[in-house]
């Protein structure tokens, strides 16, 4: 694979930020070189063997290089792998996916694995017992010296450790293989992808075909089958869902430890509680596991999407999209498809949820009665909606921007979810008077509201739950239909099961947004002209540019030199067309255009640079301050708080660095989110 | 100077061959940083971001405090240099540390017994590996001369490691003595160990320093290491010799 | 043989009868073409005998009340009127060539090259008649917004056609970008109006009290929100300041239920700046749908199958943020837009140790 300037130096400066410069300098080699046995290596990087064999073996641990022994010539190659590299600029997101999800102990499992590469079952169990018995120790001692400084001491006092750490960790870690983001791990995986293309060709000549292919058709055959034993090979790999086992022995699982049911072992966990119980699974204890960078990027994806949602169209619909990718992410193993392993050509159709699911799996914090305006019934046409509940048709319409009352809290929930639905059976007097201009007057906007009021209080002693359900799930289709509405296509309708079947074209709205990310790029540097233009040639295709001014209504003058201003920095181009044999300027057509795929890869390689130019400043600015992070790195100031052993003036530098390395690190962040969506979404 | 650069034959009006203080060079070299078009202020991070790099910040820390860190070895860290091939990059770092050796800063002193441990190499001793992932002919690096060992203490290392994974150390000063006291006596007497006994160091502090260092630094610098760099320094002569021209 | 004489009076009555007999039909139709057998038709020749329609035809052009004209069906006449006729009766050839050119033109006008290169008139002679037409008002210079660079001569009876001054959208030849912003102004802010539920409880309820902004959803719903990053500048409670304001008008613009059918069209559009007496200038339902297609380009606006017009048009809810509060991600650091960014390298001379702008912004 061939790699950019750029990309090779982040994935180095990556590295080398990571794991230090032996390992950089391995690794930077074997990117620049391509595969290299160790003397050769040795020849390239001016190190000893010995060192060589040390860098090597933490980079094989961390998964950062391949591996391929050769039994004929009995060496080993070594070929970088730098997808993992990059990967490690992800490690917070996909720590904080794992907290956010799973809650504290999920990350830890995650940090851990991100710092030791892979891990069997049974380390990062006894890992987390010694951590916890530490703590314990910890606790005890602080409660020791906070008696005797008559409770001076500011550390948080820790949670009594959970009475089952081992069953707890077993059931998280079972937890987040059935989510994903962890798997198993086999020796195979340290064999490169083509290697193991290869491997198998090579076999399969041998055994299928006896050794040599002739003509076009036996070719694709063997391609056809390498790939379908590639897939069984992934499939094999994968992680084999054991079946929650929650809901079956539950109460049996509680009764072993269930004295700890309620136990926080953290007060950051995000309704941690139910995940720290031990439900009794028990992995096998040598099981490999690593962290599944594909998955991890479907997450990512996904909340990406949901952001999109947002902007689009509004907070509510953007959290039923987000309840609604949730559903289907378990079955989206991926973001991309390799051709060289899935079946592009006869694709099943995408993962599919339907309104029901949805309904019973959505929070019921998320008020789905909110979020969509109020009009009347004759500003809607449900032609296009489905026929077959045109009996409801009333309902759909009446979908109310229900703001409740002020004071609702999680308990009203139900109830508040109500309100607006309630009436929806009686015609809204007014809905012909504001049925011309629905946002003019006053009064449509104090309606609702009013309404809501009273019917909340109607509501209060009798709630309805058949109906309450029933409502909710129609205002959640209303919300799923304009998402499905929408122009970026965050859902299609694809059946009429359970009230409606919906998947993601997740291919469309990837190009999506992609293009909106190229487009605020173009407006920022080009302008509006520049932005307008560019739009233009890529909705329209190849534009003559006498046709641009009166197009885009843009003088001539203007239009050119942005043009031109455009072709330098490598956005857009332009091809003569010679209209006879004169090539004169006067008998020339030119066509400017706008080139989709070399706009990205110019726009990613110059990501990477600047997220290069970032770590490398903040390598700057840290060096710039190295004697007070000296002093924090000290021995025996580790954990200490730098209150307690800087003057002023080395606090507000440790203050000032670190500030810089948030916004370094946050900018680095999110420029990583542009090389998500323009590379692996 | 500016004068006669800028001064034309018959003199534009008021162009003298005398002094002009007030006279500035036109020609300027285009600046280096001209105006930037737009620097602003990033919009302020998001608590999810600030969550992200915080986990990110951590994780750095864990790893660089861990044993498979190796800190940088460029001669002069503060001037980074343009680098055109493998030649010049490799040039950059330094591949004998005696002979780089610094008399000024190169030498322990009392108030660096508290600076966090440099890493030549890897060190691996702290955690059971399965060598059966990696290729053989890196079992070596793993397994280190102190094989057995390693695998002896490797309960022990086990635990510290995880304990340092957690970030939560005991540091308490005055349970420092008893632990330092503990370590000593368990320390074993065999120095082959010395991977794990320098992980230990870190925490024993003083009493045990100035005696390990040494070892530490011979133990990396023998007969193999001796012979790749006289390799090196031949191949190295060859190549500058090449730049000399 | 027997007709081979006709009385110039019945010549001239004929010819007379037959230039009366076409000039409605000529006024009605400028371009109408008379071919021989429309002549005939006309009965007036006696026995449709073509040697006096020849004859006939002959005067009228001699009088210039014809002109020959051919074309892929053959041969014919147009009508000029008798004012034209008798203009054309005072020019001499060459003036008459060049005049007849620049009348054929229309209101597209003719570039003065295109004259020359059909007349084959030398330079001076050339400009001699443009000289006489000129000072007899019968040609007049125009400037044509394809063509900014070309002299052009048009009749200075006829008014420049829309694409020679590019329709409304050009005053004095020239492109007024003032009068197109201000229609697209008005224009988005209808669309707009038209694309969004204003919820004004969103906004009353929090000015009521700041802190429901926020909770408006439970709280652990909000934190979920926050924590997915959903508010890119998520609003902190119980401050109202501009932004938290900003933030919430911007919140409370609710999207229409799909299937909505209340956005409007072009027709609807058009009859709105019509009747709203915006500018002195009518805007033709053409003119609207250029606005609108670069409005979609622009993408403030984008296109909906809906309404009474099948087409129609809503804002895209990014229009309403302000432009500094949408900057890219890539911009937002000094590389995105840095001037030196080609030449931005680790030890040379410009290169991320030294760079002035990083040290800048990370101070800001």
């Amino acid at each position: 694979m061939s790699q950019s300037k750029h990309a090779v130096e982040l994935c180095a400066l990556l590295v080398d930020e990571t794991y230090g410069e032996l390992t950089s300098r391995i690794f930077t080699i074997l990117l620049r070189r391509g595969r290299l046995t160790i003397p050769l290596l040795s020849k390239h990087t001016r190190l000893s063997p010995n060192k060589l064999r040390h860098g090597l073996a933490v980079l094989v641990q961390e998964n950062l290089v391949y591996y391929h022994f050769d039994e004929d010539t009995n060496t080993t190659n070594y070929e970088a792998n730098p997808e993992a590299a990059y990967m490690l600029v992800r490690s917070g997101k996909i720590v904080e996916i794992a907290r956010s999800r799973y809650g504290d102990l999920a990350a830890e499992i995650v940090g851990n694995l991100f710092l030791s590469g892979h891990s069997t079952v049974k380390e990062l169990v006894s890992g987390y017992i010694a951590r916890l018995a530490e703590a314990e120790a910890m606790r005890k001692r602080e409660e020791r010296l906070a008696n005797g400084n008559n409770g001076q001491s500011k550390t948080p006092v820790q949670a009594p450790a959970p009475h089952n750490p081992a069953g707890q960790m077993h059931s998280m870690l079972t937890e987040l293989l059935e989510s994903g983001l962890i798997q198993p791990l086999t020796g195979k995986i340290f064999l490169s992808p083509t290697d193991t293309y290869d491997k198998i060709a090579k076999k399969m000549l041998q055994d299928d075909f006896g050794g040599s292919i002739k003509g076009t058709k036996q070719k694709e055959d063997l391609k056809e089958k390498i790939r379908e034993r590639l897939f069984n090979l992934r499939s094999e790999r994968e992680w084999k869902s054991v079946g929650k086992k929650r809901p079956l022995n539950g109460n049996h699982a509680n009764g072993i430890n269930g004295s700890n049911k309620r136990r926080r072992l953290s007060n950051g966990a995000v309704n941690g509680d139910h995940y720290f119980e031990d439900d009794g699974t028990r992995l096998d204890p040598n099981m490999l596991v690593r962290i599944n960078y594909e998955k991890c990027t479907v997450v990512l994806r996904n909340n990406r999407l949901v952001t999109l949602a947002s902007n689009r169209i509004g907070a509510t619909t953007a959290q039923v999209y987000e309840a609604g990718l949730r559903l289907i992410e378990k079955t989206v193993p991926r973001c991309r498809l390799d051709p060289r392993i899935d079946d592009v050509k006869d694709l099943p159709d995408g993962p599919v949820f339907s309104t029901m699911e949805l309904t019973a799996a959505l929070s019921k914090s998320v008020r789905t009665g909110t979020g969509i305006g109020s009009v009347s019934s004759d500003k809607i046409d449900t032609r296009k909606l489905e026929k077959a509940h045109k009996s409801r048709k009333r309902v759909d319409e009446a979908e109310v921007e229900g703001e409740a009352s002020s004071d609702e809290d999680e308990l009203m929930d139900d109830i508040a979810v109500a309100n607006g639905n309630g009436n929806i059976p009686e015609i809204d007097p007014d809905s012909d008077g504001h049925g011309d201009d629905p946002f003019d007057d006053d009064d449509d906007i104090r309606k609702p509201s009013k309404r809501a009021k009273v019917t909340f209080q109607d509501h209060l002693p009798k709630p309805e739950a058949a109906e309450n359900r029933e409502n909710r799930m129609l205002q959640i289709k209303n919300h799923l239909l304009l998402l499905a509405g929408d122009d970026c296509g965050f859902l299609r309708k694809c059946g009429t099961q359970g009230l409606g079947q919906w998947t993601v074209d997740f291919e469309g709205i990837t190009q999506y947004l992609q293009e909106e990310e190229m487009d605020t790029m173009l407006l920022e540097r080009f302008g509006k002209v520049g932005h307008r233009l560019a739009r233009m040639m890529r909705k329209l295709g190849k534009l003559d540019e006498k046709q641009l001014p009166n197009l885009a209504l843009v003088r001539q003058k203007d239009v050119r030199t942005k043009l031109a201003e455009m072709q330098m920095a490598g956005v857009v181009d332009i091809q003569e067309v010679p209209r006879d044999s004169g090539r004169t300027t006067s008998r020339t057509i030119f066509l400017w255009y706008f080139d989709v795929e070399r706009v990205s890869t110019i726009l990613l390689d110059s990501i990477y640079k600047n997220m290069s130019r970032c770590f490398q400043r903040l390598d700057i600015e840290r060096r710039r301050v190295q004697d007070v992070l000296a002093l924090t790195e000290r021995t025996d100031l580790l954990d200490e708080q730098p209150e307690k052993y800087m003057d002023t003036e080395q606090l507000n530098m440790l203050h000032e660095i670190e500030e810089k390395e948030e916004s370094l690190l946050g900018h680095i962040g999110r420029l990583d989110e542009l090389v998500a969506i323009f590379r692996d979404y | 100077m500016a004068g006669r650069g800028r001064g034309r034959p018959g003199g534009l009006k008021g162009v003298t061959w005398e002094y002009d203080p007030s006279i500035k060079l036109e020609s300027k070299p285009i600046e280096l940083f001209p105006p930037h078009p737009n620097l602003k202020r990033p919009a302020p991070l998001t608590d999810k971001e600030k969550r992200e790099i915080g986990h990110y910040k951590r994780l750095q820390r864990q790893v660089h405090r861990g044993p498979l860190y190796t800190q940088p070895t460029k001669r002069d860290a503060t001037a980074p240099a343009k680098t055109f091939g493998e030649d010049q990059f490799n040039r950059q770092y330094s591949t004998n540390p005696k002979a780089d050796f610094d008399p000024f800063t190169g030498v322990e002193t009392y108030s660096q017994r508290l600076q966090p441990k440099v890493n030549e190499i890897p060190k691996f001793s702290g955690r059971p590996f399965n060598k059966e992932l990696f290729p053989k002919e890196l079992w070596p690096a793993l397994e280190g001369e102190a094989g057995n060992q390693v695998r002896k203490h490797l309960d022990r290392a086990n635990e510290k490691k995880a304990a340092m994974m957690a970030g939560v150390k005991d540091k308490k000063p005055d349970d420092k003595h008893a632990r330092v006291l503990e370590k000593l006596f368990s320390v074993p007497v065999d120095e082959d160990a010395e991977e794990v006994d320098e992980d230990q160091e870190q925490d024993a502090g003083i009493e045990v320093d100035s005696n390990f260092d040494d070892e530490s630094m011979g133990g990396d610098y023998d007969a193999e290491q001796y012979f790749d760099n006289g390799e090196d320094n031949s191949e190295g002569e060859g190549g500058g010799g090449d730049d000399d021209y | 043989m027997a007709s081979s004489s006709h009385s110039r009076a019945e010549i001239a009555a004929w010819k007379e009868e037959i230039y009366e007999a076409c000039s409605p039909i000529a006024q009605e139709n400028p371009r109408m073409i008379f071919r021989q057998s429309d002549v005939l038709d006309l009965d007036i020749i006696p026995n449709d005998h073509l040697e006096t329609l020849l004859i006939v035809a002959q005067c009228l052009l001699d009088e210039k009340l014809f002109k020959a004209v051919h074309d892929t069906h053959g041969m014919g006449w147009k009508l000029r009127t008798v004012d034209e006729a008798k203009k054309y009766r005072s020019l001499s050839v060459e003036q008459e060539a060049v005049y007849s050119l620049i009348d054929e033109a229309g209101d597209e006008g003719i570039w003065s090259k295109t004259i020359k290169a059909k007349t084959n008139l030398h330079d001076s002679t050339f400009t001699s008649c443009i000289k006489h037409l000129s000072s007899k008002s019968m040609i007049s210079e125009m400037k044509s917004v394809e063509h900014p660079t070309r002299k052009m001569y048009i009749k200075s009876s006829l008014s420049p056609s829309d694409r020679a001054t590019g329709g409304p959208w050009y005053t004095d030849g020239e492109l007024d970008e003032e009068f197109i912003n201000q229609a697209m102004t008005v224009l988005y802010a209808y669309v707009s109006k038209r694309t969004f539920y204003r919820s004004k409880t969103v906004i009353k309820e929090a000015h009521r009290s700041p802190k429901k902004v926020v909770r408006k959803m439970s709280p652990e719903h909000v934190k979920a929100l926050r924590n997915e990053g959903l508010g890119p500048r998520g609003v902190e409670a119980g401050r109202v300041d501009e932004r938290t304001a900003k933030r919430l008008a911007y919140e409370s613009m609710l999207p229409m239920p799909a299937g909505y059918q209340g956005y409007p069209g072009v027709d609807e559009l058009t009859l709105f700046v019509e009747n709203g007496k915006f500018f002195s200038q009518t805007l033709t339902a053409n003119d609207i749908q250029t606005l609108l297609d670069i409005m979609c380009f622009d993408d403030r606006i984008e296109r909906v199958v809906a309404g009474s017009e099948g087409i129609a048009y809503k804002a895209l809810r990014k229009s309403l943020l302000d432009e500094d509060e949408r900057s890219s991600v890539l911009t937002e650091a000094p590389c995105g837009r840095c001037p030196v960014f080609d030449l931005c390298e680790e030890g040379g001379p410009v290169g991320p140790s030294n760079c002035e702008y990083f040290s800048d912004w990370l101070s800001m």
